[in-house]
């Protein structure tokens, strides 16, 4: 096995997204860009992979706004070298777009073994860029694994389906979506941030990689993004040092009004 | 607009999809896919398709493996819409077909309408937090839907319509074994009121508790994905959120639930939310239509008290 | 408002995140129950916090002191005892063998300590000698290749989780200042022993000791620096733990702020959330401006000492400012919450309690002050 690949999204945290009331649009000005979540635990996927491999090389590859910036927080949680790809054409990049991107990308490296995806992206969460992928390379797609293992240049994985669970054999080359439950994602150490600096990140072009504007241009427009106007009232019962028992106490008498009592 | 293609993870869900395409463009030709046997491609006509295709899982091979055969058919006829359960098996299948015909996929649209400007989605993003509206004029879109996004045309066992198997093609990935998942032993999405639990409950044996205040009160028992995935206390189809069950309960009474964005989106269609947190400031509180700031365990055995009276 | 560069944002970030999601749950149980995190403890040292500033040489992580900083101010945003755990460590333990030590004693215990293996403490405050460092009652008086030292100390932090020492005594007294050595203690040295535990105040989960030293045997190569040195090794090593009260003081004010910023909009006095209030809303601009400030003066601290050879001034400026905005700050916190913020439902008592002793240890506000006018008059 030479390479495995993982691919992360550089998402802004929504923890700090901010609603203007008035237009429900939304404030994203504090908001500070991270690696996907879900992504942390791909990349850890590929951290156990490449242990496993006995040598392969692993990457980390990203494309989207600013990515430079991402690199230095990819390469300390595990990879050998990050690949960025940074264009404004790919501001509002939906899972077609940055699909293509990517596996242009991994064309371009060459010898990519293995693709590992997460399960979805925090914004979006369309769960479609691993399987995608996998189409535009013409790599079997598994999605939804839960548990890998390697033996040569075959993996074993575990996949989480709604009517159970499927254990399935495939030769590489592949690509994985793997779900949060593959492994827990560990916080990187002071040691790995500082050693991040010393690994290569290196920027790709859509020229490059050969590929025009035009064949990665959104397929769709994005008409609004808005906030739905919430209609829960959050009435606190505990108000005004109410004691549990008196909050308790409105609260079955307003359960038993609205019949759900 | 006129053929709408639906491929569906089990014949309810088809339903749910015919009667979806049905109100989308009433006079389209509706060709449906079925995970299921032969039966399930006749139940898919009789639930108004004029057309049903069924693909039985395979035995020693993933159901995504039909992708193939399904994409070199929909470049052939060229259908102008696909709707596609939000499963996830039919999620894999739709996002390789998308990307096979250069097409936009929307994953768990909703409000899909279809003019002269195109085809306009609803999608979710930030787990719930914010609606995108979407506009495409590909040639052919897809969208996941929601298990109960529809109610079902009523079933008329009289309609007839051409049934066949599709082909299933080589494949790379060998299935080596499956467990069925055990007996569903809850019904979240049909239960009319729903406890779920959440990272508040610190240990294992806390549950019985949540179980007794359940069954006073005739409710089912949910909880949050760290508890049935990382711990392992329920099973994972008691997980409620954005990539687990996604309810519509009269009641959803949440014990020790934080209330992230992802639980949210399985619980935002809850006519009553009560949230018992002892964070004041949790975003479960802060999204619930009554919450109590306590100790959830104090707060359970109280109401139980209050409720058995 | 971040000057950081990319490696100082990704080590806040990553401590951060520790904090938030390992400290925060434990803090408010160990502050009550007076209960030392070990098990975070140990996290801290898996995760290199407890080898900051230290060459790799000794398996550290040789950043530069304003990422210390940064991460001692990151920890105190949610629990101070977990700050001042590093900085006693780092800023008391290990600077002062980094910077005085031989090579011999850098390699024999920079290692476990940079490592996180083990903890260090630090030992000069005596009964009868706090602010007045000369009246040393410890003395050490080398016997062939051995010093036998006897003595105690107060107020010792890490005192009964550390394994190594710094501890001061007299090998001169005629000499005063100049007669005071410092040495490399542990724990396991013939009479050593850990005294009383301190109940205290704040800080409650940290481990504050008496260590008692009787005819305790420390071998001649575990002098640092050389005989008579010690109370210049102090006073640098001081220099430098105070930018790391200084940090431990910006976090709990920012911990503070912003759980007072989170209350006031959620809490509805007269229909309206009390952030619409003036009088609110002055409280927290006020508290917002004195913690950035304390913040800004901390990290040029930081910064001095990472490119200056002596850096008492601004050290003392950014202790006594951070010290005081923290005791500020919090209890304007506290007052913002009114009643509630006064138990334990609420962080901000606590914040509060632990402040108050940024503005005592590592030398009082008055000595900062006395540093800072000595430094301007000379």
């Amino acid at each position: 096995m030479k390479k495995i690949a993982v691919c992360y999204k550089w998402v802004l945290n929504d923890a700090d997204i901010r609603i203007n009331e008035n237009t429900r649009a939304l404030d994203m000005e504090k908001c500070k860009p991270q690696v996907n979540e879900y992504d942390r635990n791909g990349l850890e996927t590929g951290v156990k992979l490449k242990e496993a491999s006995g040598g392969a090389e692993l990457v980390g590859i990203t494309c989207g706004l600013n990515t430079e910036s991402s690199t230095k927080d990819a390469l300390s949680r595990g990879p050998d070298a990050v690949y960025y790809l940074d264009d404004a054409i790919l501001e509002s990049s939906d899972s077609a777009t940055t699909s293509k991107v990517l596996a242009g990308m991994i064309r371009s490296l060459g010898d990519v073994d293995v693709v590992i995806c997460s399960e979805g992206s925090s914004d979006q969460y369309a769960q479609q860029v691993g399987p995608r992928i996998a189409a535009l390379l013409q790599y079997p797609s598994v999605s939804y694994v839960s548990a890998v293992s390697l033996d040569g240049d075959t993996l074993t994985l575990d996949r989480k389906l709604e009517d159970g669970a499927e254990t399935v054999t495939v030769k590489a080359p592949v690509v994985i979506s793997v779900s949060p439950d593959v492994c827990e994602a560990p916080i990187p150490s002071v040691k790995q941030i500082l050693s991040a600096k010393k690994k290569p990140a290196a920027a790709l072009t859509l020229a490059g990689i050969g590929l025009s504007a035009d064949a990665v241009k959104p397929l769709a427009a994005i008409n609004s993004v808005k906030a739905p106007q919430t209609s829960r009232k959050a009435i606190n019962l505990s108000e005004g040092g109410a004691s549990l028992d008196e909050a308790v106490g409105k609260l079955v008498k307003q359960l038993s009004t609205d019949g759900l009592l | 607009m006129s053929d709408i293609w639906v491929i569906a993870e089990n014949l309810p869900w088809a339903a749910t999809l015919i009667a979806g395409a049905a109100s989308i463009k009433n006079d389209a030709k509706i060709t449906a896919f079925v995970n299921g046997d032969e039966a399930a491609a006749g139940g898919a006509i009789a639930a108004g398709a004029a057309e049903a295709f069924y693909l039985p899982l395979p035995a020693n091979a993933v159901w995504e493996g039909y992708a193939p055969a399904l994409s070199e058919k929909a470049r052939a006829e060229k259908p102008d819409l696909i709707l596609l359960s939000a499963s996830r098996r039919c999620r894999d299948v739709a996002a390789q077909l998308a990307a096979t015909l250069d097409a936009p996929c929307f994953s768990e649209g909703k409000n899909i309408t279809v003019s002269g400007d195109g085809v306009t989605v609803d999608t979710l993003l930030y787990g719930g937090l914010a609606i995108k509206n979407s506009v495409t004029s590909a040639s052919t879109v897809l969208v996941t839907m929601g298990a109960k996004d529809f109610d079902p045309l009523p079933v008329d066992a009289s309609r007839d319509g051409p049934v066949s198997a599709l082909r299933l093609a080589d494949n790379a990935i060998a299935v080596t074994g499956r467990k069925p998942r055990a007996a569903q032993t809850v019904d979240l999405a049909g239960a009319l009121k729903v406890v779920g639990v959440g990272r508040g409950v610190s240990e294992e044996g806390d549950l019985g508790l949540a179980r007794e205040l359940a069954q006073a009160i005739g409710a089912e028992v949910g909880c949050t994905r760290p508890i049935a995935e990382f711990f392992k206390w329920m099973p994972e189809e008691c997980y409620i959120g954005i990539s687990g069950q996604q309810i519509k309960p009269q009641l959803y009474l949440a014990l020790g639930v934080s209330g992230q964005a992802q639980h949210y989106f399985g619980i935002r269609d809850a006519r009553t939310i009560v949230s018992i947190n002892k964070d004041k400031e949790s975003l479960m509180n802060a999204n619930a239509d009554y919450y109590i700031v306590a100790d959830w365990k104090e707060a359970a055995q109280a109401l139980l008290k209050a409720v058995k009276k | 408002m971040s000057f950081l560069t990319e490696d100082q944002q990704l080590i806040q970030n990553m401590v951060r995140e520790f904090a938030e999601k390992e400290v925060a749950p434990i803090a408010a149980e160990i502050d009550k129950t007076h209960t030392f995190p070990t098990k975070t403890a140990k996290r801290m040292g898996e995760l290199g916090l407890l080898g900051l500033t230290v060459p790799e040489e000794y398996e550290g992580n040789p950043c530069d002191n304003v990422a210390y900083s940064v991460a001692v101010e990151e920890l105190s945003r949610v629990c101070g005892t977990h700050g001042v755990i590093i900085s006693a460590h780092i800023s008391l333990g290990i600077s002062p063998i980094l910077k005085f030590g031989t090579d011999a004693q850098k390699k024999k215990y920079l290692p476990d300590l940079a490592s996180g293996r083990k903890l260090s403490a630090f030992c000069l405050t005596e009964a009868g000698a706090g602010t007045d460092a000369a009246s040393q009652q410890s003395v050490a008086e080398l016997k062939g290749d051995k010093y036998v030292i006897n003595g105690s100390k107060v107020f010792i932090t890490n005192g009964a989780v550390a394994d190594t020492f710094i501890y001061f005594a007299m090998t001169d007294k005629s000499k005063g200042l100049k007669g005071i050595s410092a040495f490399i203690v542990e724990k396991g040295f013939p009479g050593f022993a850990v005294g009383q535990v301190e109940d205290k105040l704040g800080i409650c989960a940290s481990s504050t000791t008496e260590i008692i030293l009787k005819d305790c045997q420390v071998p001649k190569e575990n002098l640092l620096g050389g005989e008579g040195q010690g109370f210049k090794i102090a006073m640098q090593t001081l220099d430098g733990g105070r930018i790391g009260i200084a940090s431990q003081a910006v976090g709990l004010a920012q911990g503070a702020l912003e759980a007072a910023i989170t209350y006031a909009k959620q809490r509805v006095q007269f229909g309206k959330p009390i952030s619409a209030n003036q009088g609110i809303q002055w409280m927290l601009a006020d508290m917002a401006t004195r913690t950035e400030a304390a913040r800004q003066l901390t990290r040029h601290a930081a910064l001095a000492k990472d490119t200056k050879d002596r850096y008492s001034l601004e050290a003392a400026m950014a202790k006594v400012f951070a010290a005081e905005a923290a005791m500020w700050v919090t209890t304007k916190a506290v007052q913002v919450h009114g009643g509630i913020g006064y138990t334990r439902s609420y962080p901000v008592e606590r914040f509060m309690r632990d402040a108050k002793i940024t503005e005592i240890y590592e030398g009082t506000s008055e000595v900062q002050r006395m540093v800072i006018s000595g430094n301007i008059l000379a």
